[in-house]
């Protein structure tokens, strides 16, 4: 089996090359990079991967694309490379197979699922006196509820693999996608997605105000961009950071957990030793799969609104020619 | 944007001017209210807020409350003759509290499809204790799973906040709009913190005046109001607000399971207050009051609160796709 990941990425220095070294020990054979005009030394390690054949970068600059460029990387997959599953994905985003690895999960997919997802879970800011993201980003989320506000960057999501279609299309943010051939498996998820969306002022600020530019202004993208605006970014970030006083008390309420699972398997890889990663507890799957669904019911209620508002609109072109 | 509240306030001098001082340095531009027939010192409080350009007063002294009628005609006014974008109506006990940094921000991210948004209400427990209600009543209530009893006064419940309309309807209690455009259910930008019985005196005088100026005609005043004037007559004031109030030895037991500490009103409240027992108005505060937004952990017990609130969203899509459905056919011809 050969398993291809592609991900967007710019400017992501601090995580990127953890991110590919993770992936390419966990089972993936090759990375497909879109490198978006990225400034900080990202490309670099991009290209050092892409000279031992493990990367494939793709360069892109000006407006970004996304589910274009995306669309592109899982076509290129199936068509160029031989990918039997495809992982569509962000270069804040890990993988963790829900048991075993990661080839061991998809080839347990049954023949006639042809889409699957991985289950987000979201690890927060932490004070920065650990350099490195993994060792001091060891907390996350464990809503037994859905956020569902828009502004904020712990909303309940999945993440998209599939088998290879050379016509398919991956949708802005690659939760969905679109495929006459593939048929989806919505309710077992083959890995927990490990994402670090903002790990530190300078990286959330950054990450800000690019994406409130983007194809979709996300809520949580607008908050960075007025903070920005109103030069209270370091407020704004420091209310995320969750200090050792609001874990204690996070964990108390059940509201985060500590999953040191990435970090322990990172500091395996430094070691050159094996590496294995541990499996979550099944009930800490179920609720999250649960919430997920809960979540999507929102998403449904508003995608149901705007269609409400789309036929208004329609219906008052019809009665006033 | 302008933001512009309403409120419709009687006899709550211990109150009104920690809400309007919070709310007007919150965010809100301009106050619309109407004092009916209050002895207790509120109307002097509501006419020095007059004097110093925040607030329009329009008396009642009619005998009951027209509790729809009047919050209607006040949210048309807004919307008329204020150039609102934004109206909520309040009462006094009542604090519009944002998920955001201020109001105008939390409000700024509602999509432009959207009308109208809710604020759970978050309960605050009456206690015994000196100082004034915001340094009490620090012990809210935490719905693990919604409380449905009709006697209980804690029932889950919202309050509704519109975008300005000249042909909006207030239902009584404020708690629906007709007329307000579409309707954002699932995500609340705002949570309003409620503070209705703060002390055996208000509490007794709060009953009695409800039940005194109800209207004639349409529904009874609530199961809990009339429950609460029975125990008054029953027990008297002093030991029935007892029975209400949280005592320290259920503090104990109770906290972080169905009571929660919340010091957030208390906190703002603290920086707003000046010497003589009053609060500053915007123009006496350096910069804005910047509410603390909300971390990981507000989030998911926030979500955990309005998780109660939720069933009723699957029976309106299925609703909104019956209708849909409908409206798709007649313009297909069919």
């Amino acid at each position: 089996m050969r398993i291809v990941l592609a991900m967007l990425v710019r400017d992501e220095i601090d995580i990127v090359e953890q991110q590919i070294a993770y992936h390419l020990n966990a089972g993936v054979d090759l990375v497909i990079a879109t490198d978006h005009d990225s400034q900080d030394g990202t490309s670099e390690v991009l290209e050092s991967f892409a000279r031992d054949g493990y990367v494939l970068r793709i360069p892109q600059s000006g407006k970004m694309h996304e589910s274009a460029w995306r669309s592109h990387m899982a076509r290129v997959a199936a068509t160029d490379h031989g990918a039997d599953w495809v992982i569509n994905t962000d270069a804040d985003e890990f993988w963790i197979p829900r048991e075993g690895t990661l080839k061991e999960v998809f080839a347990a997919v049954p023949e006639r699922f042809g889409v699957v997802w991985g289950l987000t879970r979201h690890f927060v800011p932490r004070p920065e006196h650990e350099s490195r993201f993994a060792e001091r980003m060891t907390v996350r989320v464990a809503s037994a509820a859905p956020i569902n506000d828009p502004t904020s960057p712990y909303r309940p999501h999945a993440k998209v693999a599939h088998r290879p279609d050379p016509d398919i299309v991956i949708r802005y943010g690659a939760h969905l996608v679109l495929s006459s051939r593939l048929a989806p498996l919505s309710d077992w998820y083959v890995a927990d997605v490990f994402h670090f969306p903002y790990r530190s002022v300078e990286q959330y600020l950054r990450k800000g105000l690019r994406q409130s530019h983007a194809e979709w202004r996300l809520g949580q993208y607008v908050k960075a961009f007025h903070a920005s605006e109103q030069g209270r970014v370091a407020d704004v970030f420091d209310a995320m950071v969750v200090d050792d006083d609001a874990l204690e008390r996070g964990l108390a309420t059940e509201a985060l957990v500590v999953d040191t699972r990435l970090r322990d398997a990172l500091r395996k890889h430094d070691e050159r030793a094996p590496r294995s990663i541990e499996t979550a507890p099944v009930d800490d799957h179920v609720i999250g799969a649960a919430v997920l669904r809960d979540a999507d019911v929102v998403r449904l209620s508003r995608r149901i609104d705007d269609l409400c508002a789309r036929v208004a609109a329609v219906e008052r072109g019809k009665r006033t020619p | 944007m302008k933001l512009v509240m309403t409120l419709v306030v009687r006899d709550e001098a211990d109150i009104v001017d920690a809400q309007l001082a919070f709310h007007l340095n919150a965010g809100v531009d301009f106050v619309i209210a109407i004092d009916h027939r209050s002895v207790d010192g509120t109307t002097e409080i509501l006419e020095s807020y007059v004097r110093e350009g925040y607030l329009r007063l329009i008396r009642r002294d009619d005998e009951r409350i027209h509790q729809s009628e009047w919050v209607t005609n006040l949210a048309r006014l807004a919307a008329t003759e204020h150039g609102a974008d934004w109206v909520i109506n309040s009462d006094a006990d009542e604090f519009w509290w944002p998920r955001a940094t201020s109001l105008k921000e939390a409000l700024d991210a509602v999509p432009a499809s959207y009308g109208v948004v809710y604020a759970p209400m978050c309960y605050f427990l009456p206690r015994r204790g000196d100082g004034p209600f915001y340094e009490v009543m620090t012990i809210r209530l935490s719905q693990g799973a919604p409380i449905n009893n009709p006697l209980s006064r804690y029932r889950p419940s919202v309050k509704a906040a519109h975008r300005a309309s000249p042909h909006i309807v207030v239902l009584r209690g404020n708690h629906e709009v007709v007329h307000g455009g579409r309707r954002l259910t699932s995500w609340y930008p705002l949570e309003m913190l409620h503070f209705p019985d703060r002390s055996p005196q208000q509490f007794a005088r709060k009953y009695a005046n409800t039940v005194a100026g109800w209207p004639t005609e349409g529904r009874e005043p609530g199961a809990f109001v009339l429950a609460a004037q029975n125990a008054i007559q029953r027990m008297g004031v002093e030991e029935s607000f007892d029975q209400l109030a949280v005592n320290e030895s259920e503090l104990v037991v109770a906290t972080d399971q169905v009571l929660e500490h919340d010091t957030r009103l208390r906190d703002a409240l603290r920086d707003l207050s000046a010497a003589g027992d009053r609060f500053l108005r915007p123009h006496e505060v350096p910069g804005e009051l910047e509410v603390e937004p909300p971390n990981a952990i507000d989030e998911t017990r926030h979500a955990l609160d309005v998780a109660a609130l939720a069933e009723a969203d699957l029976i309106r899509i299925n609703r909104d796709v019956d209708d849909l459905v409908r409206r798709v056919l007649d313009l297909g011809g069919r």
